[in-house]
């Protein structure tokens, strides 16, 4: 477990910095690495957020003496839909247009989801550290 | 509440830690990113994006007073 979480914590600078370095063989993505990663943002974001709001409401008893914990999964509950939302959006508009505006909008909340998804997983890291 | 309750709580957040490792690992992917790779990708994001606001409707994403 304890090596568990430090891998996690190394994991956790790519989770924030990575342009993910890698190549798309032909496929879905059509070698459109920013939609690939807007994806991967995405759907990462979501999944790491809900596990994080589910494991505090789940455990919320016995985590009631930690109120900082309670804290740190409202925040995720108040921030994480409109966030992700939004880059669905932003997506899809990308998506329609290709336009190089939209692709900034894209990568500006990409980049956002990135800082979201890592603060819920230091957050959860922290905490089970109680 | 009681500190058994206490442990179980961090055994359930250690336990979901290492859930989230294989999550996490995609970012460290290197080389070529297949296209069954990509689909499987795709067809998550088609997931969620279809759920529209549900997926946020569950008790756990409520703030609870």
């Amino acid at each position: 477990m304890a090596m568990a979480k430090l891998h996690l914590l190394r994991v956790l600078p790519l989770v924030l910095l990575c342009s993910c370095a890698t190549q798309l063989a032909p496929g879905p993505y059509n070698g459109d690495k920013v939609l690939y990663n807007a994806d991967l943002a995405i759907t990462t974001a979501y999944d790491v957020c809900h596990r994080f709001v589910k494991w505090e409401y789940d455990n919320q008893v016995a985590l009631a003496q930690f109120p900082e914990v309670k804290k740190a999964a409202d925040k995720v509950r108040v921030n994480a839909p409109g966030l992700i939302n939004s880059a669905i959006s932003l997506r899809e508009v990308y998506v329609s247009t290709g336009s190089p505006e939209s692709r900034d909008s894209l990568l500006t909340i990409v980049a956002l989801l990135r800082q979201l998804t890592t603060e819920a997983v230091k957050n959860l890291a922290e905490h089970t550290d109680l | 509440m009681n500190a058994l309750s206490i442990i179980a709580a961090i055994n359930a957040g250690l336990a979901l830690v290492e859930s989230l490792l294989p999550l996490l690992d995609i970012f460290k992917a290197s080389g070529e990113i297949s296209a069954e790779q990509q689909q499987e990708l795709l067809d998550r994001y088609t997931s969620l994006k279809n759920k529209a606001d549900g997926q946020f409707s569950g008790p756990e994403w409520q703030v609870r007073p």
